[in-house]
């Protein structure tokens, strides 16, 4: 080609792509039952306070034997209460079609960990204060803070967490499934505490007791003493 | 050669009281004897001009400068109270991308081989005039009102500056923070419809350089043109005085965080 470039090879590009992990809630169904879903989430949904609404979620059918009918209701009954499913786990490819219809991908079959996986022993440390509007996210390891999490802030580990100061703000542990990770903070004000992602938000969550440690029992959040 | 210290004054919301503590640092530094520019960095919406009455006499402004239609001493006004005081005044017309990182810098870099002080008064916000004002940085007052929303911005421009200003990407040593809190009304915090100091301070996690009192002699100060630390009688001018004591070492005790007194309130 002579001097005349065409104008396309000059431009930088456009956009670049990025493949990055992004925090999600994931609702695991445990029953087939439209009505008593519809129920359960609409209450979910009142009790978050804004956590599940415009906030992206995945359906988790696990083995539930799924047809195509129920699982179109679950998908609409979600998001007409403001949720945004993007994606289903499901084993089986009998509803890809479905799947392709109302827009979700499929991402198979939720690859349940080994009890005795513990999280690995790497912890990552952050020695400051973590402010509103920060988020930070402790991939495969356990989360150790020297500090305040600010009301506003969110930490998130797949292992545990520990606050060395006032958790304030949202604290996720366990985050890609673990029921035996758990949470560690001096003093406990927190917007939000999940663990294996069963959550509780502000009211649920008991202040003023200092010291705390949260664990998960029979499915439910325990607040208790460090021993 | 002298190479300025760049203090900026941020606090994420809006109408806290940034442009008043501008004006009022600057005018105490100053006074101090160093060399001070205060510049405004809220393109758009320029009223430090206002509060340090030299509004008629802007003829070019600091986006003249980034673009070069004006050099720095053309643009630069000289305070009429006093010699050691000069303004950069925001431009009203241009919008605020004209801001751009290496604009601001060439200016800051001029102005830091003359000047002791350089005092940048940010817009609300996290955007560009903001971040802009902060990124240069040497030290940063963080000014809050003692309420939850401006303590929550407050939080969040903390966590701008440390990972977001030059300091924190050349990883140098940390932007010095200060948290003024300022419009603080005893009597409102006694009733519990304000934060106390103490629990600004717990949220926020740094130290305390001032407590400014809300006070009626803001206004009256900001309305005739002055920054209200000339005005040696009222409590704010006081409390702004304390602020630039601290600034440069001295220990002095806070003033006017108590409720006022029976008397005091009849009489004061
Ligand atoms: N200590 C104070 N007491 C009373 N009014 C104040 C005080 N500080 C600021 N104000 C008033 O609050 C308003 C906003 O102040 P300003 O300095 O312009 O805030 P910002 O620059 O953060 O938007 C102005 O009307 C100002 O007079
Ligand atoms: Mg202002």
């Amino acid at each position: 080609m002579d001097a005349q470039q065409s104008p396309l090879q000059r431009q930088p590009e456009c956009f670049s792509i990025k493949s990055g992990q992004v925090p999600f809630a994931t609702i695991v169904l445990h029953r087939l039952d439209i009505a008593q879903f519809q129920q359960q989430l609409s209450k979910q949904v009142e009790l978050g306070a804004g956590l599940l609404v415009d906030a992206p979620v995945v359906l988790d059918f696990g083995k539930l034997p799924v047809g195509e009918a129920f699982f179109k209701q679950v998908v609409q009954a979600a998001r007409s209460m403001g949720l945004i499913i993007f994606a289903v786990r499901m084993k089986g490819e009998d509803l890809n079609a479905s799947c392709q219809q109302l827009r979700v991908a499929n991402l198979g079959p939720a690859h349940v960990k080994p009890a005795k996986e513990a999280p690995s022993p790497e912890r990552t440390r952050i020695v400051r204060q973590v402010r509103s509007g920060q988020q930070i996210y402790a991939r495969n390891t356990s989360l150790v803070i020297f500090g305040h999490v600010s009301d506003g802030a969110e930490v998130i580990a797949d292992g545990d967490i520990y606050v060395h100061g006032n958790l304030r703000g949202k604290a996720m542990a366990g985050a890609s499934g673990n029921t035996n990770a758990m949470i560690y903070c001096d003093q406990l004000h927190a917007q939000l505490v999940s663990i294996n992602g069963i959550y509780a938000v502000n009211e649920k969550i008991p202040i003023d007791r200092g010291a705390t440690l949260i664990s998960l029992s029979e499915n439910q959040l325990e607040f208790g003493d460090p021993q | 050669m002298t190479l300025a210290q760049i203090i900026v004054v941020t606090s994420g919301k809006g109408g806290v009281g940034k442009t008043t503590t501008s004006a009022a640092v600057a005018m105490g530094l100053a006074l101090q004897g160093k060399k001070t520019a205060v510049i405004d960095f809220d393109i758009g919406l320029r009223n430090l001009d206002i509060i340090m009455d030299c509004e008629r006499r802007v003829v070019y402004d600091f986006v003249n400068v980034i673009q070069g239609e004006a050099t720095l001493n053309q643009a630069l006004i000289k305070d009429k109270r006093c010699e050691n005081l000069f303004i950069l005044a925001a431009s009203q017309t241009k919008d605020k991308t004209a801001l751009t990182e290496e604009g601001v810098e060439a200016v800051l870099a001029e102005l830091a081989e003359t000047f002791d002080y350089i005092v940048c008064d940010s817009p609300a916000g996290i955007e560009l005039g903001a971040h802009m004002a902060m990124y240069f940085a040497d030290i940063a007052l963080v000014v809050t009102n003692p309420e939850v929303s401006s303590v929550r911005d407050s939080d969040r421009i903390l966590g701008v500056l440390q990972s977001q200003s030059r300091r924190a990407k050349l990883g140098l040593d940390p932007i010095k923070e200060h948290l003024l809190i300022t419009r603080y009304d005893p009597t409102r915090v006694g009733k519990g419809e304000m934060l106390s100091i103490e629990d600004v301070m717990d949220i926020l996690g740094i130290p305390l350089i001032g407590v400014i009192p809300e006070s009626e002699s803001v206004l009256k100060a900001s309305n005739s043109g002055q920054p209200v630390i000339l005005d040696q009688k009222s409590d704010a001018g006081q409390a702004y005085a304390d602020v630039i004591e601290r600034f440069q070492g001295k220990d002095v005790a806070m003033r006017f965080t108590e409720r006022k007194g029976f008397f005091q309130r009849v009489f004061g």
